[in-house]
């Protein structure tokens, strides 16, 4: 069975009973077991419970009920994502103490009512803190299209399994680009909803007032059917207060229809390699963007996010590191510790400074609807690698990857990344950014990239 | 601007978090970088730009005004020691 038919054939197949839910999930489960030692994606594989929700698929379409939009596809979740069970280890070693969850997150349970199949936890960064994939405690996610290189983080896990065909559908958080850096690095689609779009409930947090939740696909079509699965207030979730429920699936059909499409110049379009040039190039002309649009302060918007960050994360972690800090990656323990030193005036400051940048940033909105940013400065760096040499100088790698997705995210706009790159070369995404609300607008966006073969989650040949 | 490590171990003992001397040069130079961000973030005029508690406007949640957990006097009567007529039955406390 091909590993990689993108979730909506699937689920078809399913449902008019050509292929069984089971035999999906055998073939995922054995695919898992063969790649998963070279790529190091998952951290959990629940095989037994995939067996019988397959099985549970395969008999309600056997007695002719509707198993749902996502029958039989198989999905895999970071492993900051509470599975009944489980013990939600985030990415760190001391979590791990403790006990298993007693139910599942919430947008695990909407997948599961629409008849997708759970195959596991995903590795991930520590506390969602990174944008490397690299993690102390499980090892470094290996990317699959060369297991040298980095998938990207924090959600590591899911843009490996999606892009390896482990799993067409996963599940990761963006704080800062977190979804958007592996789905970029990785060659694969991922959407950072708007803030407050999906629930967070029975998720392990990194900073409440930056945490969003969304999915990883190979196709736009597959990344818009699982969104809207997911949609929907829900109680417990305080931020979640979506304004209604909005399906995207049925805007694709709408093409570019009318879209009027902007590259965003200034920042966004410094600091790249030939490569993500390129991508923002090609981008452009077949979205048929009009020009730029430039930004003022950027650098500002982007400081904000990360005091709150530093502020948010730590003031969370805060008896963790004071009984614990030994056990934080040495990566990032330093960083914890120096943002809960930090004066309270500073953060409310980095809110200010916030509201404006936001508010800045919306006012493009009223003659553009969708803007093209770079997703990363660059393809994948090696496993390892510390600087980035961009424009000439050598910058730090880590905070660097989300030079892009940060300024974005900090203004809680949803976002698709797309992946754009040549064939035979390593993947690399732009980010298509909408107005609130609007994620209809970035998935069309996606899916119109996608008819001109623009954007294409390729496969690499040896998997 | 750097901030060096005696600053650094001052800064930590206010917030009562214990910072072994190796790890100061470490974290003085993590707080010099977020210094850099504050610096950056006091290039914005923010005299006129109000707080903000929510990047996305948060409506407050509202319920149906409905009774969701009532009628249940049997049940709530277990709880007292004594009952009667449907009432808890308490000691005299006025004579």
């Amino acid at each position: 069975m091909n590993p990689f038919i993108p979730a909506h054939e699937i689920a078809a197949a399913v449902r008019a009973g050509e292929v069984s839910a089971v035999a999906l999930a055998e073939a995922a489960l054995a695919r898992i077991e063969a790649l998963d030692p070279t790529l190091n994606a998952f951290t959990d594989v629940t095989a037994a419970r995939a067996r019988a929700q397959a099985a549970a698929v395969d008999a309600a379409v056997a007695r002719g009920a509707d198993p749902g939009p996502l029958a039989g596809v198989p999905f895999a979740v970071k492993n900051l994502f509470d599975i009944d069970g489980l013990t939600t280890r985030a990415g760190s070693k001391i979590n791990r103490d403790r006990a298993p969850a007693g139910e599942d997150a919430t947008l695990i349970r909407r997948l599961d009512a629409a008849g997708a199949v759970l195959l596991g936890g995903l590795n991930m960064g520590e506390y969602a803190y990174d944008f490397t994939g690299e993690n102390a405690h499980d090892g470094a996610c290996r990317n699959p299209h060369d297991p040298a290189r980095m998938t990207g983080g924090s959600s590591s896990g899911s843009g490996a399994a999606t892009a390896a065909g482990l799993a067409p559908i996963s599940l990761g958080s963006d704080t800062n680009g977190s979804i958007r850096v592996p789905a970029s690095l990785c060659g694969v689609f991922g959407l950072k909803p708007t803030y407050g779009r999906l629930s967070r409930a029975g998720s392990f947090p990194f900073c409440d007032s930056l945490d969003h939740l969304g999915p990883f696909a190979r196709t736009a079509r597959d990344l818009a059917l699982a969104y809207d699965a997911m949609q929907g207030p829900d109680a417990g979730d305080p931020a979640c207060r979506p304004p209604s429920s909005e399906p995207v699936v049925g805007a694709l059909a709408r093409g570019l229809d009318g879209l009027r499409v902007a590259t965003l110049g200034g920042w966004f379009a410094k600091n790249l390699t030939s490569e993500a040039a390129d991508a923002l190039a090609r981008t452009a002309a077949a979205l048929g963007a009009a020009g730029e649009v430039e930004l003022d302060g950027v650098e500002a918007g982007r400081a904000a996010a990360f005091v709150i960050t530093n502020v948010e994360s730590s003031r969370f972690h805060l008896d963790r590191m004071r009984t614990r800090i030994d056990d934080f990656d040495p990566d990032t323990r330093d960083r914890f510790l120096a943002g809960a030193l930090l004066p309270g005036g500073w953060y409310v400051r980095a809110q200010q400074v916030r509201r404006w940048w936001a508010e800045r940033f919306a006012t493009v909105f009223t003659d553009v609807d969708v803007l093209i940013a770079p997703a990363t400065p660059s393809p994948a760096p090696a496993i390892g690698q510390r600087t980035l040499e961009l424009d000439g100088a050598e910058l730090l790698l880590r905070p660097n990857l989300g030079l892009f997705t940060q300024p974005v995210s900090c203004a809680g706009l949803p976002v698709v990344c797309a992946p754009v790159a040549r064939a035979g070369e390593l993947p690399i995404g732009v980010q298509l950014i909408a107005a609130p609300w609007r994620e209809d607008l970035c998935v069309r966006a996606a899916h119109a990239l996608e008819d001109a073969s623009v954007a294409v989650a390729r496969r690499r040949q040896r998997l | 601007m750097a901030l060096d490590e005696a600053t650094v171990a001052r800064i930590a003992r206010l917030a009562r978090i214990e910072v072994d001397d190796d790890r100061l040069p470490g974290l003085a130079a993590e707080l010099s970088n977020i210094l850099g961000w504050v610096e950056q973030l006091g290039e914005v005029d923010t005299e006129n730009v109000e707080p903000l508690r929510a990047v996305m406007p948060i409506p407050s949640r509202k319920r149906d005004d409905v009774v969701t957990d009532g009628d249940r006097q049997d049940d709530v009567l277990k709880n007292a020691p004594d009952a009667h007529d449907g009432f808890y039955v308490v000691p005299r406390v006025v004579e």
